[in-house]
């Protein structure tokens, strides 16, 4: 590390590709994982908590399979309002973890450089091209979870013969992926550097 | 710091490493998330016992006394950790796995590393489902008005919430198993982040030693990356190596006898070189 503030942003050769990588990659996992919780464990969870009014009158009375179904939509409705908020969370507390691990430079550093070097003139601080990396890392892991579960579970009766069934909204699953990305990144980029500033007294 | 490095390695095989490892990395996960269960359940009864409250978005306040505005509260917020608490155990299980991968001796293998922590998050979350949901689920009780919980008994149904747990620990398991093989990308062969232990050893940050040789990820060029080979920088670390080491022997730097003994492309003139030259 070249020491001090100077090193903690470093506009020198760019030496992101291994943890950069690696936090993506994670928060990507992170979301898939959510997009699979309602099919993996959705379908053997029931709710184990019986009070009247929580599960509702619609679904309490009627076979296993329909309460079944009927959680596993809670399960994703779940997954995707809270989505955005354990993904930012997620990739934040990964990139703190890659950025302190060893100091941040042998855990940042890698085979990354030389391409992003190439594509970017090696002038991009790390923690900015961290915080780009995780912030559209959040928002594909987010719309995974928001088109995965709708566009595969099966519709709903709720009773009265009432239908429902799970749809995805593009344009606010898009322009939520965007506002989710941006305020991630700010958040990864004070994280990254926040990560950096124990390494100052290193010079 | 290199003469620590080497014994390190010479103290800890692989296999050891390995081992150690998979234990510690399993049991941090599954005491992380057991705890992280038992503070998720405990949140509405401190919430519900000490708290209140702090929005009231109600068009239509409900008449209701202060003990029955509490009891609504934390039931309330007993929903809330019920229906989330799982997500909050999965994420922290993902992130755990990703650090505890990162952080890991990079002399350990990635399978043993990958499957320890899933291994460990599996365990893990569905110890720390039951405690979520056994703690979390007392804080129900009847309120005036019917939130949530119109009357008693709250029931819970056991052995719905060990399938539950079960059923929950599988992708918890499969994603944490992603995000460490994610974590491990960010660790090269060779680093070790143990700064106590370097500290230890008088080391310099490895991070300085690797400076400017990390572009051939695994290759032998990096000191911190030729342990196992013949090559200079291995043999020539340490000067009072137990048997069966190669020990220190200043002509040994020209092995290959093709180039002179070089630091960042200049010549060393310390020490008996810069005598020889002088």
């Amino acid at each position: 590390m070249s020491g001090g503030l100077e090193g903690a942003v470093s506009v020198g050769p760019l030496d992101v590709g291994r943890g950069t990588l690696a936090v993506a990659a994670a928060t990507v996992a992170a979301g898939v994982t959510v997009a699979l919780v309602p099919f993996t464990s959705g379908l053997v969870l029931t709710p184990p908590v019986e009070t009247p009014g929580v599960v509702g009158d619609v679904v309490a009375d009627r076979d296993p399979a329909a309460r079944r179904l009927f959680y596993v939509y809670v399960l994703a409705y779940d997954g995707v309002e809270s989505a955005p908020l354990f993904l930012a969370a997620f990739a934040m507390v990964a990139a703190a973890g890659v950025r302190t691990a060893g100091g941040g430079e042998r855990a940042t550093g890698g085979s990354g450089r030389a391409v992003a070097s190439a594509m970017i003139g090696g002038q991009v601080p790390r923690p900015v091209v961290l915080a780009f990396a995780a912030g559209v890392a959040v928002a594909v892991g987010y719309v995974l979870v928001g088109t995965v579960a709708p566009a595969v579970l099966p519709p709903i009766e709720l009773g009265g013969g009432r239908t429902e069934t799970m749809l995805s909204d593009v344009g606010a699953l898009s322009v939520n992926a965007v506002v989710v990305a941006v305020v991630t990144a700010v958040g990864t980029a004070v994280v990254a550097l926040a990560a950096d500033a124990p390494t100052e007294g290193e010079s | 710091m290199a003469d620590g490095r080497l014994r390190r390695v010479v103290r800890r095989g692989p296999g050891v490493v390995d081992d150690v490892v998979a234990w510690r990395l399993s049991l941090l996960l599954v005491a992380l998330l057991v705890v992280t269960g038992l503070v998720v359940g405990a949140l509405p009864h401190a919430l519900g016992t000490v708290g209140g409250d702090p929005v009231d978005t109600n068009d239509e306040p409900v008449q209701e006394s202060v003990e029955d505005a509490q009891q609504r509260y934390q039931n309330q917020v007993t929903g809330t950790a019920l229906g989330e608490g799982p997500w909050v155990l999965l994420f922290v299980a993902l992130a755990a796995g990703f650090v505890a991968a990162t952080r890991s001796p990079s002399a350990a293998s990635r399978r043993s590393v990958v499957a320890a922590a899933s291994v460990g998050v599996a365990v893990g979350t569905a110890l720390g489902y039951v405690a979520l949901v056994g703690l979390g689920h007392l804080a129900y009780a009847p309120t005036e008005n019917g939130y949530l919980v119109r009357s008693g008994p709250v029931v819970l149904r056991t052995w719905t919430m060990a399938g539950n747990a079960l059923g929950f620990a599988v992708p918890a398991a499969v994603g944490s198993a992603l995000t460490a093989t994610a974590g491990r990308l960010a660790v090269r062969p060779g680093d070790d982040f143990d700064p106590d232990h370097d500290a230890e050893d008088g080391a310099e940050p490895s991070g300085d030693a690797s400076e400017g040789t990390d572009d051939a990820v695994g290759g032998a060029d990096d000191p911190a990356r030729s342990t196992a080979d013949d090559g200079p920088d291995a043999v020539s670390l340490d000067e009072t190596a137990p048997s069966g080491v190669p020990a220190y022997d200043p002509e040994a730097r020209d092995w290959d006898g093709s180039a002179p003994d070089e630091q960042d492309g200049k010549p060393s003139v310390s020490g008996d070189d810069a005598d020889r030259e002088h």
